[in-house]
């Protein structure tokens, strides 16, 4: 019997061994895509809103309370630097960011981060009503992290992603100019297909004319800038501009689709 | 002497079904990790996708079968970008008598433009988070 269980026993623990062997890469197979692990906006709809913090404060205590003051400061200081974080990984795994834009936009981020994490310290050690009204005042006025920050990050991402659009759609018009270039020495008719190359290359150049510049506006902006009002228009015309750069590289896709068929008509 | 025979020809058996299951399970593995690899290149570009998105070839290949084997591929995930990949009219295959003229891939631009949109709908929902002190 013994030696009938020594037998047994190798085959057993090797089969046992084999099931984990194949178990591991099933799980891993299982675990989320690099595309899924990719942070961009869509998660921005997964943090906390605002409306989470004041739901946190103890609606039986009074409004003013020096503990419901904590919880909301704690609960907006918190939400602001999960938001922080989520920034971080999307400058970190941007594919369009410039590395000038990208290190500009970190310092701004870990600058912030930072401040947050001091001010949570100060409102932990505030003892009266005055002093965290005063503190929590400023987890808005001195950070504006979604009126400001979010926005620049966003907004310096959007007018490179224009920039590598249009580099890649002109490195397009030189294929497309040796494509025109090969069916006219085949002898076809390539007038068309010139016009449209033509208006594509306008379209890129309008594209990229657009949001020249708009990166070093939005960059340097402060929360004092955007308290003075002063960034609230800036921010508004990159959008505008960036929003208008999209519509021109369209225009160029589809002037691109028209080389491609009066090639191929 | 018959169990032990019985034993080794278990033990055999056991050996056997025992790198079936690794081979399988290391093939399950790779595969996994590429799977990782086309989810990024497909959101990069277009390398992984040039077949069902590709603009039509100009001109067919008459050296198709000179292609690579897919088993001789490089990694997605190591693609170039396909507007950064050489342009196959501008060096036509020596051994064909026809250039392959191949309309430039799109793809990667329209993921760009896609990207953009998000970027600016992030943006608009932002100040809507900042609430206020009151």
């Amino acid at each position: 019997m013994k030696n009938r269980l020594a037998r047994l026993a190798g085959p057993v623990t090797a089969i046992l061994l084999a099931t984990v062997l194949v178990a591991t890469p099933a799980l891993a197979t299982s675990a989320p895509s690099g595309a899924d692990r990719l942070s961009g906006p869509s998660q921005t709809d997964e943090r906390p809103d605002r409306a989470h913090c004041r739901d946190k404060v103890n609606k039986d205590a009074s409004d003013a309370s020096i503990g419901n003051l904590k919880v909301f400061g704690f609960c907006e200081i918190d939400r602001r630097l999960d938001t922080i974080e989520r920034l971080s990984n999307a400058v970190d795994e941007s594919r369009a960011l410039t590395d000038a834009h990208a290190a500009a936009l970190n310092v701004i981020l870990d600058n912030s981060a930072a401040g947050l994490r001091a001010l949570r310290l100060e409102i932990a050690a505030d003892t009266t009503v005055a002093e965290l009204r005063e503190d929590i005042q400023k987890i808005f006025t001195e950070f504006r992290i979604y009126a400001l920050v979010t926005r620049q990050v966003w907004l310096v991402q959007g007018a490179d992603m224009v920039d590598k659009a249009g580099a890649k759609l002109e490195a397009a018009v030189t294929r497309l100019e040796n494509l025109i270039a090969e069916a006219a020495a085949n002898g076809k008719d390539v007038t068309e297909a010139n016009e449209h190359l033509a208006a594509m290359q306008a379209a890129i150049a309008e594209a990229l004319a657009g949001v020249a510049g708009v990166a070093d506006q939005v960059l340097p902006l402060t929360p004092a800038d955007w308290n003075a009002g002063t960034a609230g228009p800036i921010l508004r015309a990159a959008r505008e501009a960036i929003a208008g750069a999209r519509t021109d590289l369209r225009t160029a896709m589809a002037e691109a689709r028209e080389v491609i068929a009066s090639l191929a008509g | 002497m018959t169990s032990q025979r019985i034993g080794r020809t278990f033990t055999i058996v056991a050996t056997i079904v025992i790198v079936a299951l690794v081979t399988g399970g290391c093939g399950r593995r790779v595969e996994g990790s590429n799977s990782d690899a086309i989810d990024v290149a497909s959101s990069e570009g277009p390398a992984v996708t040039v077949a069902s998105t590709a603009p039509p070839a100009l001109v067919a290949s008459p050296a198709s079968s000179q292609s690579p084997n897919p088993g001789d591929s490089p990694n997605p995930g190591d693609s170039p970008d396909p507007g950064d990949s050489p342009d196959p009219s501008a060096s036509p295959s020596p051994s064909s008598s026809v250039v392959p003229l191949v309309a430039p891939d799109l793809t990667a631009i329209q993921q760009l433009l896609d990207d953009i949109d998000a970027a600016l709908g992030a943006d608009s929902s932002a100040t809507n988070d900042e609430g206020s002190p009151q």
